[in-house]
């Protein structure tokens, strides 16, 4: 038992900074709607579920494309950037390379290879206006140094709008790769503190070793903390409300120096109630009532409860026979409670201590 | 459940990458398609079991040709969806039963596939494979792990009707609870470990 409260203090301090993360981030995530986060409030929806009237410019057929393509394809799709027609093509590994499907380029040496798409900054600036709902000034698109989250080629183009809009487009695929703002920037910060993914950009990476060390901690945690609960339950603490008042007495060497009615709760919190209601400091306690210093340790006149773990690790047997008992592990009975001279001298002594 | 991989949550390791047939050129230009589909788009060119077909939408309508006649491909039968899944499978198991679902997903698949074909494997995993019925593509997988994974995220969420909704009540109001929890609990390790500073003075 003493092991589980040392094992639950130590699990404390070491994992309860990032505890408090997981509750903080977990609860902001959860109270922040998903509206006000979102990367996309000034984006316009791709406009690409409409039919773009492109037949009569498609020069370029698919069989043209299996012919002269560099690598095997899987999957080929027809797009459109700029109103002009492009083949999306899937290489067997995975790869996409984007072409024009209205225009073949010609070699030196007279022969015909894929029009390879490539826009030009002002092209993709078009694509970034389009995709773009509000009316703020849009600033040259820049490309993006040591980026590796984007695909080579992305550029970027920020909006001077309220939430600083910054929006992704490829030259090689004219397709806008996303849209962020200060807000998605918020939340995937507060993804990679939930997480604990501190190295990957996107902030959802899962299985970090320390997220699993500390998981399993927690776990010990909660553990040792139910525990340690259940045995102060089970030892009749944090029970509100007890029915009959009973009275405790207090004496120093014979003598009744203080009478205390109490309702609830253990020995040692009413005796020093009691103290503080008169302006003194009451029982000496190091550990807040934890069991742990034996400071709070009185003598039961009579008939003592039987004694509990905490009362055995911390007192000697002898004085366990003679009625000995930590004040702060038993619960209230009408009880007759020795002090020590020490105890007594230091019952208003304490006071000022605390209050230097 | 941060010690379980995620892609084997995932059931990335159910199934091998298929060995990809590549694209041989058609009989059917999509300049033709255009002219009978002029609405047509999202004109995507794929097989499936060596049989080139487009795939696009029109009058909101997904329809799938076959690139070598124009005609509309037929729906893929039991036995095509079965053979597509047992040669992507990497496990041990046999087919236990193939359904095909057209109207109504199973909670555990996103309505966009539709149709497809469930083919399960009598394996420990439990395994589930889901092959689009138009294209014949696996569209996703499912074992008994994801399914736990879904059970566990449900109860980390706290959202016990749709599993997915991160912003209900509920949850605000326990992990408000957990906040006051764990500032308490900091206080009184601050509280421990002062006293015993005081002791050590």
């Amino acid at each position: 038992m003493i092991r589980w409260q040392q094992l639950h203090k130590w699990l404390g301090l070491l994992i309860g900074l990032q505890l408090l993360l997981w509750i903080v981030t977990g609860l902001l995530l959860n109270m922040i709607p998903s509206v006000w986060f979102s990367a996309s409030m000034h984006q316009q929806q791709s406009a690409s579920a409409q039919a773009t009237p492109i037949s009569l410019q498609i020069t370029v057929s698919i069989n043209d494309v299996v012919r002269l393509s560099h690598l095997p394809l899987s999957d080929i799709e027809l797009i459109t950037i700029l109103a002009r027609p492009a083949y999306q093509l899937t290489q067997v590994n995975g790869q996409q390379v984007f072409v024009w499907a209205d225009t073949l380029q010609t070699t030196t040496k007279h022969q015909q290879v894929l029009s390879r798409v490539s826009l030009t900054d002002l092209q993709i600036h078009q694509i970034a206006r389009a995709s773009y709902r509000g009316d703020a000034k849009l600033a040259p698109a820049k490309a993006l140094k040591h980026d590796n989250t984007m695909p080579v080629g992305t550029l970027m183009i920020t909006a001077n709008d309220e939430v600083d809009t910054r929006i992704y487009v490829n030259r090689h695929s004219g397709s806008v790769i996303a849209h962020q703002n200060n807000r998605s920037d918020y939340q995937q910060w507060l993804l990679m503190l939930h997480f604990m993914d501190y190295n990957s950009e996107n902030g959802v990476s899962f299985n970090h070793f320390w997220t699993q060390i500390i998981a399993v901690l927690s776990l010990i945690f909660i553990i040792s903390g139910i525990r340690l609960l259940v045995y102060q339950l089970h030892q009749g603490h944090f029970w509100p409300i007890k029915k009959r008042p009973v009275t405790i007495n207090l004496y120093e060497s014979q003598q009744l120096i203080a009478q205390i009615s109490a309702h609830s709760g253990c020995m040692l919190d009413n005796i020093n109630k009691h103290a503080n209601a008169q302006q003194a400091k009451g029982l000496i306690t190091e550990c807040g009532g934890g069991g742990q210093c034996g400071q709070c340790v009185v003598l039961y006149l009579s008939t003592p409860p039987s004694a509990c773990e905490y009362d055995i690790a911390k007192l000697s047997k002898r004085k366990l026979a003679l009625g000995y008992r930590l004040s702060c592990q038993h619960i209230i009975s009408n009880a007759d409670l020795g002090l020590s001279p020490q105890q007594v001298s230091q019952w208003y002594e304490n006071t000022s201590d605390v209050n230097q | 459940m941060v010690l379980m991989d995620i892609d084997f949550i995932h059931g990335d390791t159910l199934t091998a990458t298929p060995n990809i047939v590549t694209l041989k050129p058609v009989s059917y230009p999509i300049t033709t398609l255009l002219q009978h589909y002029p609405d047509a788009n999202k004109i995507r060119l794929t097989q499936r079991q060596g049989q080139a077909f487009y795939q696009f939408s029109s009058q909101s309508q997904l329809i799938i040709l076959n690139a070598d006649t124009g005609l509309p491909l037929a729906p893929l039968t039991e036995q095509q969806a079965k053979h597509i899944a047992v040669s992507a499978y990497t496990g041990n198991g046999t087919v236990s039963s193939a359904h095909l679902f057209e109207q109504d997903a199973p909670s555990e698949l996103n309505p966009k596939w539709l149709p497809v074909w469930q083919i399960n494997f009598a394996d420990i995993k439990q395994s589930s494979l889901y092959v689009s019925a138009d294209t014949g593509e696996i569209v996703t997988k499912r074992h008994v792990y994801w399914r736990l994974f879904d059970v566990m995220w449900m109860l980390h969420i706290m959202d016990y009707d749709t599993r997915d909704n991160i912003h209900n009540n509920l949850l605000t109001l326990m992990a408000s609870l957990s906040l006051l929890t764990a500032l308490f609990g900091t206080m009184l390790l601050w509280f421990r470990l002062s006293h015993n500073k005081k002791v050590t003075r």
